[in-house]
Parts: C-alpha cells; structure tokens; sequence
C-alpha cells in the first residue's frame, strides 16, 4: 500500500488523482529558499515530491519512500552530497535510482566527482527550467 | 933527525940569532923558530909556541939563563934546555948543567949544534916515553882501586840485588839489597837455604832448573830471565834476573853473577793495563789508557790507525797536546779538563787531528780506573770516530735548521702538537694572528692554555689525525688572545718518526677570517633574500589561493540565489496562469529578495576590494549610542527573523563620534554572525559599555564556537571556519570587520570555545 505525500495536501484536490499515479522525486536541499521554489516547479508538473533538508535525513526518506529519482545540492549540514550519494549507492534498492545533482559549486571537478560517485547527471545551478525538466523526464523513462 | 923542529931562541942580538939559524939550516934541519928577548916574551912563548928545543943566551937584558932554565924546567920538563954563548967560565957550565939544562955551546963554535939538538931531542923522546908508561902504570892501578870501589859501592848500592852462585848454585856472595828482596841475610840463606832453586816458585822451576843448568855448564854465558820467588816470610815476589857466568883460564865455570831486581809492581802494573788493554785490543775503537796525570801509557791498534801515531811516540805524553788541533773547541777541553781532575766517567764530542793533519770527529768515553784503594791508577779514554755521523749530523742539522726557519717565517700560521697535546710549534704568523706569544703556548697544553680559543671538534679531529688521518681544509674557528674571532682554514697531518710511528699533528693554515666573514654575509644574505622570496611566494600563493577560493566562493554565492531566481522566474513563466495572484506576489518576493542578497553580496566584496586598496576613509560624525544600537539591534532581529538579541547598554557618554557606516557594518556582521552560527541555542548578546577613552563592546553568543586552527586566519578575507558545514556564507564578514575597526583606529579580539560559543570584544576611541 502506497503512502500518499502528507506534503501534497497543500495543493488543489483536483489534482490529487493525477498525483498518486506519478512518479516519487526526492529533493534533497538545505536552502528553505531553494528547496520551496524546486518543490513548487516539480509539484506543478505532476511529480510526487518527498523532502529533506540534509542528506542523512534523506537516507531515511529513501526507505520510507522509495523515490523513483532524487534531486540533490551537494553543500548541505550534517551528510554532504557526496557522502550521501555514497551512501545511496550502497543501500539496497537505492543503487538503481537516478540521482541528479544540482548544485551552485559548478567546478569540473565537483562534476566529476559526482559523476564518479554514482550520481547520472551533474546540473549547474542556475539552470533553466526546461533542462532540469527534461533531465527529469528523460530519467524516469 | 927526521920531522920538523921548533926552536925558541932567546937571544938579545938578531946577528947572533940569525947565525944560529943559518947554522942548523946548513946542518938540514926543518925549522920554525921563534925569537924572544924579554922574559914575559920567553913565558908566554913556552906555552904558545910549544917548543921542541929551547936555545938561551947567557948575557940577557934583566934576564939570565938560570933564570930561564928555572921557567923552562918548570913548564915544559921535557924540552930540551940548551945554553949558547959567547964566553962562560967552566964553573958556570957545570953549575947550569947541573940546574938541568941539557948542554951548552959556545957561540964560537956552533959546529957542535945540530948534533947537540939531535942528542937533546933523543934525550927528550926517551925520558917523555919512559915518563909516560910510569904514569899509566900508575894510572891503571888507580882505575884499577877506583874500579873496585865502585863496584862494590854499586853492589851494595845498586836497587838490584847482587848474587855469587858456584857452578851448584850455593851462594857465595848475597848483597845487602838481595837481603832487603828475599827477606834472608847472606848468613841465614847460606845456612837455611840448599841453593837457590828452592826459593823458586813452583810453577816457575822447571824451567827456570833447565836455564840455570845451561848457565852453570857453560853453555850460555848469559842470560835475563823472570821468575816468582819465595821470600823468608812466604810471599811471591817477581824476580828479573840478569845472570852472567865467570869462567877460569881452562873454561871451567867457577862463578854464576846475578842481578835481580824486584819487578812485582811492574808486573802486576803491567798485567793490570793487559787486563785494561785486554778488551781494548779487541775493538776497533781507539784505546788510550793513560796514568794518573793524563800521561799516555799504553794505546791499541785503533789508536794508531786512527791517528797514525805509534805508542812509542806518544808514550807518556798528554793525550790531548797530541790529538788538539786548531778547530777543538776549546769550551769542551776545558770541560774534560775538569772531569778528569774530579775523576769523572764523562762522554764528550771533539774535533781531532790525526798525525797527517787529517781532521776528525770523535766521541770521548773516558773512564778513570781506581784500585781497590781507591786511588786513581789510570783513565781509559776511548775514542770513537763519528766523522761520518758528525758531518751527516750537520747536514740533517742544518736541513732541520731550514726547516724551522721556513716554519717561522712562512707566511702562513703553521703550529703543531705532540701526541699528549702539547704545542711545540707555533711561529710568527700563528703569534700575528692569535696575539698568543710562543712563550704563551709553547709547551703548554693546548686543551689547557687555549680552551677558550679551539672547540670541541678540533680536538677529535687531533685525535683522528694521531690515528694517521690526514685533514684537509678544516676551518677551525679561533679566538684570540684579546678575543677577536678568527677563523683558520688549516689542515692537520700527523707528524712521524724515522719507524713512522705518530709523535704529533701539524696544522699549516691561512687566514680566513675576512673571506669567511664575507661568505657568511653572502649566506645571511642569501638566506635573507631567500626567505624575503618564499615569504612573497607565500603571500603570492595566499593570494592565488584566496583568488581561487574567492571565485569558487563567489561563483556559489552568486549562483545560489540566481538559481532562485531562474527557478521562479521559470516557474511563474510556466505556470502563471494556475497559481493564484497570492502565490504569484509570493514568487515576486522572493527573486526581489535574492537579488537584495546578490546587492550586498557584491557590496561586501566591493568593500573588501577597496578596503585593500585603501580606498575608504573613515567620515566621522557625532552619534547617539543608545539610537544607533536599538536601531541596528532590531533592523538585525526582524531580518533574522524571529531571532531575539539581548541589549545590555553601560555607558556613561551617550554621544560618539565615529563612521556611522563603519560601525554599522561591523555591529551588523558580528550580529548575524552570531545568529548564523548559534541557531541551536539562541541566545545572542550585546553588551556596550566605556571607559574613559574607549566604547567597548561585545557581542556574545553559544554557538558553535571557533576551532583552534582556524584563529589565526579568522580575519582574512574568503576563509571560513573549517567547522562551519553547510552554513551559508561568503568568508567576507569578519575581514570587513577587521577592516572597518583598523579604519576607526580601535582593537578587535576574539575568545572562542569549540561548542560554548565566542566572544568579539571590540574597542573603539573615543577620542579621536
């Protein structure tokens, strides 16, 4: 039995329907600025949308959960976004989500670095709309 | 009448005399004749002329012929004594033939003269021979008496015994000396004594028997023998018997004639010197074994190759009036002068001549002999050539007198040790250069004298060196006497015997004192230049760093909230249309106040940029403490949200003059600060407080607290505490601080506790 997002109540019933046949994203983002303008954008288009403010809470969504793709900052309190997406990696049935990071530390390096530690996809903050979106789309097909 | 004839005429008439002449002339007579006429004439011409004949007038001028006769007879009995005259009575004739003259002539009748001299000369020859064979007669008898006497004064007192033996050698006769040698009178001998073989010693009879026979049978006639004898009283005596035999008209041995004499101090002299002379025969060395005075005695062959003198030539003469020559020094012949008269053994060194005049170097040992009386007998001097050793001892001599001269006048300080570390070097230069004298330090320790002066490690490097290691280039650092520092490049050898065996050290150096001063500048230089270089390469790197760090930083910062506003701005462009006009002003909102955020994000880092540029000057004016604290306190607050911030205001100025702008910034920063780093417990303070020339204030919280490691970078510009984990920020808020206190000439210090919180007490003059 599938949990609904207690978050999503919120939101207009009308689209309540819509929402619990699509896909779970977990948004992983210490910014309240951040993570409510990300949040707002993947709610409007349709995707379920779990949550966390630093990665070690995430971990516990991932069980609680199941996201079928994550979004990630990598400069958070507590479980950086490296270490987390280590950790993501090594848990059991977090090894085949997609992970995309999107950070504002937009070196190579970071980049690399991310791409090496399992993540499918390094964005740049700031990114337009229309590739975060499509990245998404293209991630969960 | 054979021969030639001198005839005195005394005769006062030259006619007379002439006559006379003529006549015996005409007879052939050979003649010298001498004519006088005064009496002292007639005397003096007796012994002068030595006459044969004497012719006298009668008739003389105060003279008269018996007078004459009288001084002829007198002087010369034997000549001839003839009267020629011209008238005498008969009487006078006889008379005067009587006195003795030997005839008379008359003047008249001269015929008769020449056979009168020849009659008187005959006359005279017959009574001279017949006078001459008494008087030997005579004289033989006296020889003969005074022979005896003598030799029986020499028989009794003669230092050699005189002995009659018979042909059994029984004594016959035993002189009073040969009593005083064998202790027995001639009584007591021929009574006690068989004969004389029995005094013989024992080991001497033999054949001293066989000798004495060939001498008692007559067939040697004699001989010298030496034997031992007995004396009355038992001792040995050396004999030297010189023994003759006395034969009869038939050849029979009648008597044997000793004389002895008692040679045992000769011959135990004599053995003595063969026992002296017995090791001194052996050796080549030259041997002189000379008396107590010095004279020589004896000397062996050595000797007399060495100086081509034999011992009879130099045999009791003084060694030294033989073998000094002009070189000898005459220091060392009055040396051994004295050690000879306090009969000392001594060794000396002396120049020498040979016979030839050849110069030589001898060693003297010369030992005196005493007896077992203690009396000096004899010196043994032995002589040793070292010509060879002399001149080639010179040679090294003058090559080590070289050498040292080069030690003391090279140019260069050159000293050196023995292996107890004592200094027995140490010339001109060294003294130049260290002020210590050579009476300083010569046989002196070098470890005591110059402890102060050398260091540790050179003395190890001696003792490497003592070991047989040679060092080179050692710069040995060296204080002299009035402490100047010095420093020596030097290198050490050991120094070796003949056997190479390791007696010392010596150190030849050179100064380097100045040229080591300058290479240590140069290296302080370089050092200097070096650390000025890594200092501007440390600074350059900060600044690469910070520059690196800045955009890394800046480019998150800056990305952050254009994230934001690219993500509402996408989303109100997307999805305007299904949210309400609440949510839409919402979205507005919050790109407004990213950009504010971007606004004073780039003011900070403006402010940075002229800061280090030095662009800002501080614009005093005169304030309300009390008003711009409230104010600022609460603008803080309501931007932090529902963030309270306790004020504590303990001033007793409420105006002060100051950069409103500047102490805004720094009140604002260190405020949100705070709040940024102590979201758990939210407790903030701010305590303002004076004193006389200051506004102190704190700003207080229980936040995180900053790391021990971070303090030193606290204030520079991008740095953020390694603490801070995902806390926004830009490293820019405490550098600006820093920046704007320095502007307002006040102090800033910090206390922190890694999980207490942190204390910023800032102090600003009040005065300015």
């Amino acid at each position: 039995m599938r949990r609904v997002c207690i978050e999503s109540f919120q939101y207009k019933p009308c689209r309540l329907l819509f929402y619990v046949m699509n896909k779970k994203v977990l948004l992983v983002e210490d910014s309240p600025e951040a993570l409510t303008n990300l949040k707002d954008l993947m709610t409007m288009e349709g995707y379920e949308v779990i949550t966390s403010v630093n990665g070690h809470d995430a971990i516990d969504k991932i069980y609680l959960y199941h996201p079928d793709l994550i979004i990630t900052d990598l400069r958070m309190p507590k479980m950086d976004g490296y270490a987390f997406l280590e950790k993501v990696r090594k848990t059991e049935g977090g090894n085949a989500v997609p992970i995309i990071v999107f950070s504002a530390n937009a070196t190579p390096e970071n980049e690399r670095k991310s791409l090496e530690l399992g993540a499918d996809l390094f964005l740049k903050k700031p990114c337009p709309i229309e590739i975060l979106l499509s990245s998404v789309q293209q991630l969960l097909t | 009448m054979d021969g030639h004839l001198r005839i005195l005429i005394l005769e006062d008439s030259p006619y007379d005399a002439s006559f006379i002449e003529k006549t015996l002339e005409r007879a052939g007579f050979e003649l010298t004749t001498k004519i006088v006429s005064t009496r002292n004439d007639f005397i003096a011409a007796l012994s002068t002329f030595s006459p044969d004949v004497v012719l006298s007038d009668h008739q003389l001028p105060q003279f008269s012929s018996p007078e004459a006769l009288k001084i002829s007879k007198e002087k010369c009995p034997f000549v001839p004594f003839l009267l020629v005259t011209g008238a005498v009575s008969e009487e006078f004739a006889a008379s005067i033939i009587l006195e003795g003259a030997d005839d008379y002539l008359l003047k008249a009748n001269l015929k008769r003269l020449p056979t009168a001299i020849k009659l008187a000369t005959e006359r005279k020859r017959t009574a001279e021979s017949l006078e001459r064979s008494e008087n030997q007669k005579r004289i033989a008898e006296q020889n003969l008496r005074d022979a005896h006497e003598r030799l029986l004064f020499h028989i009794e007192n003669t230092p050699l015994g005189y002995i009659e033996w018979d042909d059994q050698l029984n004594v016959k006769s035993w002189s009073k000396r040969a009593e005083e040698i064998f202790g027995w009178t001639e009584r007591e001998f021929m009574n006690h004594q068989k004969n004389g073989f029995s005094t013989i010693y024992e080991e001497d009879l033999e054949w001293a028997s066989k000798i004495s026979a060939q001498l008692a049978n007559g067939e040697i006639e004699r001989n010298n023998i030496q034997t031992r004898n007995y004396t009355k009283d038992g001792r040995v005596v050396w004999c030297d018997w010189f023994n003759s035999v006395m034969k009869n008209a038939d050849g029979k041995v009648v008597t044997i004639m000793s004389l002895v004499q008692d040679i045992t101090e000769q011959k135990k002299f004599i053995e003595e010197i063969e026992k002296l002379s017995l090791v001194a025969s052996k050796t080549n060395n030259s041997v002189i074994i000379t008396n107590e005075n010095d004279h020589i005695e004896w000397v062996n062959q050595g000797f007399v190759s060495l100086t081509g003198y034999s011992l009879a030539e130099v045999k009791g003469l003084k060694p030294g009036h033989v073998l000094q020559g002009p070189e000898t020094d005459p220091a060392t012949i009055k040396r051994i002068g004295e050690k000879l008269r306090d009969h000392e053994s001594f060794t000396e060194e002396i120049i020498n001549y040979s016979k030839n005049g050849r110069k030589y170097w001898v060693r003297l040992d010369i030992s005196p002999v005493f007896n077992d009386k203690r009396i000096l007998k004899h010196f043994i001097a032995i002589q040793t050539d070292i010509t060879t050793q002399k001149e080639f001892q010179n040679q090294i001599t003058n090559i080590a007198r070289e050498l040292s001269s080069l030690i003391e006048n090279a140019n260069v300080p050159i000293f050196g040790v023995d292996r107890n570390g004592y200094i027995n070097e140490w010339n001109r230069i060294s003294f130049e250069l260290t002020e210590y004298s050579k009476n300083d330090v010569l046989e002196k320790k070098l470890t005591d004298k110059l402890k102060s002066a050398i260091s540790q490690e050179f003395l190890e490097i001696l003792k490497n060196v003592f070991e047989g290691e040679s060092i080179q280039n050692y710069e040995l650092p060296f204080e002299s006497r009035t402490g100047k520092q010095l420093v020596l490049l030097i290198s050490v050898s050991p120094r070796m015997d003949v056997n190479k065996n390791i007696y010392g050290a010596i150190c030849v150096g050179q100064d380097i004192t100045e040229l080591f001063h300058y290479r240590k500048d140069l290296e302080e230089m370089v050092k200097e230049r070096t650390r000025d270089l890594n200092e501007a390469l440390q600074k350059e790197k900060q600044l690469v760093e910070m520059k690196s760090k800045f955009v890394s930083i800046a480019s998150h910062e800056f990305r952050t909230p254009l994230s934001n506003i690219s993500l509402a701005a996408g989303f109100l462009d997307k999805h305007h249309k299904k949210i309400t006009p609440e949510e839409f002003g919402s979205k507005l909102q919050g790109i407004e106040k990213q950009v504010s955020h971007m606004t004073y994000l780039l003011d900070d880092i403006l402010m940075i940029g002229k800061g280090e540029a030095g662009k800002i000057l501080a614009n005093y004016s005169s304030i309300s403490i009390k008003d711009f604290f409230t104010q600022t306190v609460r603008e803080v607050e309501q931007s932090a949200g529902s963030y309270r911030i306790r004020l504590n205001l303990n001033c007793s100025v409420t105006q002060f003059n100051v950069d409103e702008k500047l102490l805004r910034n720094i009140v604002i920063n260190l405020l949100t600060n705070a709040i940024k780093f102590s979201r758990q417990i939210k407790d903030v303070v701010l305590t303002v407080s004076n004193t006389s020339r200051f506004l102190h204030f704190e700003v207080a919280d229980r936040g995180l607290g900053i790391p021990e490691e971070d303090m030193e970078k606290l204030f520079t510009a991008f740095h953020r505490g390694t603490n801070v984990g995902a806390i926004q920020g830009t490293g820019l808020g405490l550098s600006i601080v820093k920046k704007a206190v320095e502007l307002l000439h006040g102090e800033i210090k910090v206390k922190s506790k890694i999980g207490k919180g942190t204390v910023f007490h800032v102090a600003l003059p009040l005065d300015v």
